[in-house]
């Protein structure tokens, strides 16, 4: 299968005519029409004819000297991002039928790299949720399991590439919307620094914690999309001026320099068993071809999903208030409960009498956790640490008890206050052959570091070439 | 029974800007077609994200310095999250703990008024209530705001006017804005209660807020109206000031009376927390100077400046009101800064240059002020007519005429030799028997001679020599 | 920490400064949801914080500003700026009467 490919291998195969981007594009939407309704990874699917007419004006952009390793190549968007002539919904019917009037920053940088948009993807509404459950949109199966969650919130995104419905997505990652769903499906997922990619135009679950970033087959792959949508925005105010280095050509890395850190409470109880042996077996995998491994300790660790969960809603409440069907979409009354859950939190926290003992504290104990990171990552040069605590569960099992479904979010919600990035990598499968996952945190801006360490992991083991049986 | 108003006020400056205060949208709104400055940030609408304009925040800077106030290095945006059609976000950004500016002071004939803060925030956009619908305008949301709120130190309506005239001046003076009230670009809201003294006891009404007030007189209207009614309320239920209890009433001009609004939700829970999409702003020292160096001679320093040159209380209030017609009245006076030369000026600025503009409804144009023509025409102005001063300066002013090129051309000199007066004055003496007559019964009726002195001289003569000589030819 | 006890009372005036409207029925579902939430994050006041300043944003960036000038590359049309809104006349959007502010 030509989706099969890296987007590098793609990118020469289009400009050594071995195929065509009309050929990619074919394969991407026959994909969709064989698997899309097993799995439901699409809320918007763009017209074949469309796709395919910007397919055969790819020619002339491939001669191009430079061009861009994205033209010609389908992807798909978590239904987050504003597009013009193309629905945006956030998953929600509160967006009615907005059609969004400008276009994202990185949707923007996606079309003049001549990529081809083929589906706004199906996530939690908002971003709110683990498993792309809380979608009016109807759920979003696992392609390895289609009686199990994809995860989320962007379980759309990632099924899709894991599905090969498209070669590459782009999400967000607010506390693990990214790496969840990439460990749960076997895909690969980068959530970024804070402030590394512009965040303009894509629709706020928590500002603070936002981030941008990729989900492809690969380390590799996500390089090659890094690069293109990295980089400060006039438009974006917490978009950081660090240059953007040329990710897809630093992808090597000598693992003898590598020093790797085991945080010994993420790997306490109530991680399933199975799931830390394979997360575990990363660092054994990195130490044969030279790295150090290092035990250190971070023990603010559960404390955590408090910082999350009282910031997070503190902040969503405030940026969902102006959906309030003047100017755009439907009336409020059509929230989601898990989102009617979180706006009330988040205003309770912020509330009169209660800010400082909720919304104040938390942003404390947030600096903590900073100095943790910090202090952490001053000993090695990455954490290893797992994504989830179980395997994907059946439709309905995180959805019945609010609390545990937050809970659940124990490995993937500290980095977000923090701001470091994390890559997430396919480590090997359950017994029941679901997909199992693990993340690989380093500090701020050191994308390039965690994408070169995936690399070489990626080239010594083949957990992420595996595709579901569908 | 003694009753004392206590009365703060909260003053809104719309900010000239060419852009928005966190788009590029044009910030001018007046009289443009509905929703035709808008953009994804100011529309509010999802996914867009603010970014700061620079200038909006070094003229917020600039007024709060021109206000006395400190300047805080260190600052940052707040979201106040409440709902409201013309409110795109739900919430304004705008700053609450750190202000740019605070304490600072104005003083009104001696009362130092002091000034608690003057902080940025952004505009929402316009709301028309029409048969039972809102309509709503997002061109004006999103400009820039200056808010400058004063502590409860001014205690009459008058005051209140003087102090809002004051502020007008000193933002207009800056160039920052129009600071029209009519036209919304400068908005007040009173805030007021009385102090009631009885004996020996002290109560305090519950705090008002007025709103909805248009023009500097509604403003003292209203407050007037307010006092008494509180007053006359407080008689009657003798309920007194709590944290709970503070109203707003909205300002009818028609009906010339104060009517409840709401409840203040003084319990309105804002929830204010720190703009995470704004990062926090910081003015070193030195750019604060910076921008203090850039800060014109203010209103009250140019009337100390008059009043050391020797002009009068009213004549300094007149000439510095306006900035441009300030500098216009010191150009003309550049050239010699004696007071009588000042004073000489000053009367034809207040005079016929103000009338003149008046009429023709322009601002002054400073590069048609000449000082050397002024000069002129005070080394010569006893041989000229107080009429022919105003019309040569006018002459001077539209059309660069030298005044005393025109005044010979035009005969405009006035007869100062005494000789040649003295014959006409023989003359008319001899040619107005019962005019002298009735002078020597009456010496107040000196002006008829004066009159027909002039008459014969065809107007040339000095009317005050020619008075004077009358007057030493009819004691002999 | 506030040990409040998330009552119905509490929930009607949260979703009320939300504007929510939540069906009387469910007010109690949300109430029972949240509470074991806002207790189990209780274990946050445990946490010595004493003179340790909150973090708001992470970028280290400070006065991001930009210049007064006008860009009309964002600017709407009337009709891009109308597109969206379920009810707009003359150019306004139109929403069902509010109070005056």
């Amino acid at each position: 299968m030509l989706t099969d490919k890296s987007i590098t291998q793609l990118a020469t195969g289009l400009r050594s005519g071995e195929f065509t981007s009309i050929d990619l594009v074919n394969e991407c939407y026959d994909n969709i029409e064989k698997y899309n309704s097993q799995i439901n990874s699409f809320v918007t699917i763009v017209p074949r004819e469309v796709a395919l007419k910007q397919a055969q004006e790819v020619g002339s952009k491939l001669k191009v000297e430079g061009s861009s390793l994205l033209v010609g190549i389908p992807y798909v968007l978590k239904d987050c991002f504003n597009t013009t002539g193309i629905k945006t919904t956030a998953a929600s019917k509160v967006l009615g039928n907005y059609v969004a009037p400008y276009n994202a920053t990185i949707y923007q940088k996606l079309i003049e790299a001549g990529a081809i948009l083929i589906g706004k993807m199906n996530m939690d509404a908002w971003g709110h949720g683990g498993s792309t459950e809380n979608t009016d949109f109807g759920v979003t199966k696992n392609p390895w399991d289609t009686t199990r969650v994809a995860g989320g919130s962007g379980g759309g995104p990632a099924s899709a590439v894991a599905a090969r419905m498209a070669v590459f997505a782009v999400g967000e990652d607010t506390g693990g919307s990214i790496r969840n769903p990439a460990g749960w499906t076997n895909t690969t997922g980068l959530k970024v620094t804070y402030g590394r990619v512009s965040r303009y135009g894509a629709i706020a679950y928590a500002s603070s914690f936002d981030t941008v970033g990729p989900v492809a087959k690969s380390a590799e792959d996500c390089a090659v999309i890094l690069e293109t949508i990295a980089g400060v925005d006039k438009y974006d105010a917490t978009s950081s001026p660090t240059p953007v280095p040329k990710y897809s050509k630093l992808l090597d890395k000598n693992l003898s320099e590598i020093t790797i850190g085991i945080p010994k409470e993420f790997y306490g109880e109530g991680l399933d068993p199975e799931i830390k042996s394979s997360v575990l077996s990363v660092s054994t995998e990195l130490e044969k071809a030279g790295a150090k491994i290092k035990e250190i300790s971070m023990p603010l660790f559960d404390l955590c999903l408090p910082v999350y969960y009282l910031i997070a809603p503190s902040e969503t409440s405030s940026n969902l208030a102006r959906y309030d069907s003047v100017r755009y979409g439907l009336n409020r009354q059509n929230f989601t409960d898990e989102t009617i859950r979180r706006i009330l939190i988040g205003t309770y926290a912020l509330s009169a009498g209660y800010y400082d003992a909720y919304y104040k504290k938390a942003q404390q104990v947030r600096t903590l956790f900073i100095e943790e990171y910090n202090k952490a990552l001053s000993q090695c040069d990455i954490l290893l640490q797992p994504i989830m605590p179980n395997n994907p569960p059946k439709f309905g099992e995180l959805l019945s008890d609010p609390l545990q479904n937050l809970l659940a979010d124990i490995y993937t919600v500290s980095q977000n206050p923090v701001g470091v990035p994390s890559l997430a990598l396919p480590c090997g499968f359950s017994s029941s052959g679901l997909p199992i996952g693990a993340q690989i945190v380093g500090k701020m801006f050191s994308e390039e570091l965690l994408l070169s360490i995936g690399n070489e992991f990626q080239k010594i083991t083949n957990y992420h070439t595996q595709k579901p049986n569908l | 029974m003694k009753a004392t108003p206590i009365i703060g006020i909260e003053v809104h400056i719309e900010l000239k800007t060419l852009s928005k205060m966190f788009c590029g949208c044009d910030a001018s709104h007046f009289h443009a077609e509905p929703n035709t400055h808008t953009c994804p940030v100011c529309l509010g609408l999802p996914g867009a994200l603010p970014v700061p304009n620079k200038k909006a925040c070094e003229w917020c800077i600039k007024l709060g310095l021109a206000l006395g106030c400190s300047i805080n290095n260190d600052t940052f945006f707040e979201r106040k999250n409440y709902f409201y059609p013309d409110l795109a976000k739900s919430y304004q950004i705008t700053q609450l703990q750190k202000p740019f500016a605070v304490n600072g002071h104005l003083s009104i004939d001696g009362h130092d008024i002091r000034i608690n803060r003057a902080h940025q925030e952004e505009d929402t956009g316009k709301s028309i209530h029409l048969n039972g619908e809102t309509l709503l305008d997002f061109n004006r949301s999103g400009v820039p705001l200056v808010e400058i709120v004063s502590e409860p130190d001014i205690n009459s309506p008058e005051e209140a006017k003087k102090y809002l005239i004051k502020i007008q001046q000193i933002v207009r003076y800056l160039g920052i804005s129009d600071a029209d009230i009519e036209k919304g670009s400068m908005r007040c809201e009173p805030t007021i209660n009385i102090k009631i003294e009885d004996g020996d006891q002290t109560f305090y009404t519950p705090l008002v807020e007025i709103k909805n007030v248009a023009s500097l007189t509604g403003v003292m209207t209203a407050i007037q109206f307010e006092i008494d009614r509180q007053i006359s309320q407080f008689e009657d239920d003798k309920v007194v000031k709590s944290s709970a209890n503070k109203t707003t009433r909205g300002w009818d001009a028609d009906k010339q009376q104060t009517f409840l609004q709401r409840e203040k939700e003084g319990s309105a829970d804002y929830r204010y927390f720190p703009e995470p999409d704004i990062p926090p702003i910081e003015f070193t020292s030195e750019e604060v100077d910076a921008i203090k160096s850039t800060l014109p001679e203010l209103p009250d320093q140019k009337i100390a400046k008059y009043l050391g040159l020797g002009l009068s209380t009213y004549d300094a209030g007149l000439l510095s009101d306006d900035a441009s017609l300030a500098a216009a009245f010191e150009k003309s006076i550049s050239l010699d800064s004696s007071a009588d030369f000042a004073k000489f000026s000053a009367n034809l600025f207040n005079g016929s240059i103000r009338t003149l503009l008046n009429e023709s409804q322009e601002p002054v144009d400073l590069s048609k002020i000449n000082p050397e023509h002024f000069q002129k025409l005070f080394t010569r102005k006893s041989d000229l007519s107080s009429t022919a001063i105003k019309q040569l300066i006018v002459e001077s002013y539209q059309n660069g005429t030298d005044p005393l090129e025109f005044a010979t051309k035009n005969n405009l000199f006035q007869v100062s030799d005494t000789g040649a007066i003295e014959s006409l004055a023989k003359q008319v003496l001899a040619d107005n028997p019962k005019a002298v007559e009735d002078y020597k019964k009456n010496p107040m009726s000196i002006g008829f001679l004066v009159g027909q002195l002039m008459r014969v001289s065809k107007g040339s003569a000095n009317p005050v020599l020619a008075k004077e000589i009358l007057e030493k030819l009819l004691a002999n | 920490m506030s040990t409040t006890t998330i009552t119905d009372d509490v929930i009607s005036k949260v979703a009320k400064l939300s504007r929510i409207d939540i069906p009387a029925e469910k007010v109690n579902q949300f109430a029972s949801q949240i509470e074991p939430i806002l207790k189990h994050f209780e274990s946050l006041s445990k946490v010595n914080t004493d003179g340790v300043v909150p973090t708001y944003q992470t970028t280290g960036l400070h006065t991001v500003l930009r210049e007064d000038v006008i860009d009309t590359t964002r600017m709407f049309s009337q009709s891009q700026a109308l597109s969206n809104s379920p009810k707009s006349s003359n150019g306004y959007f139109v929403t069902s009467a509010t109070i005056k502010k």
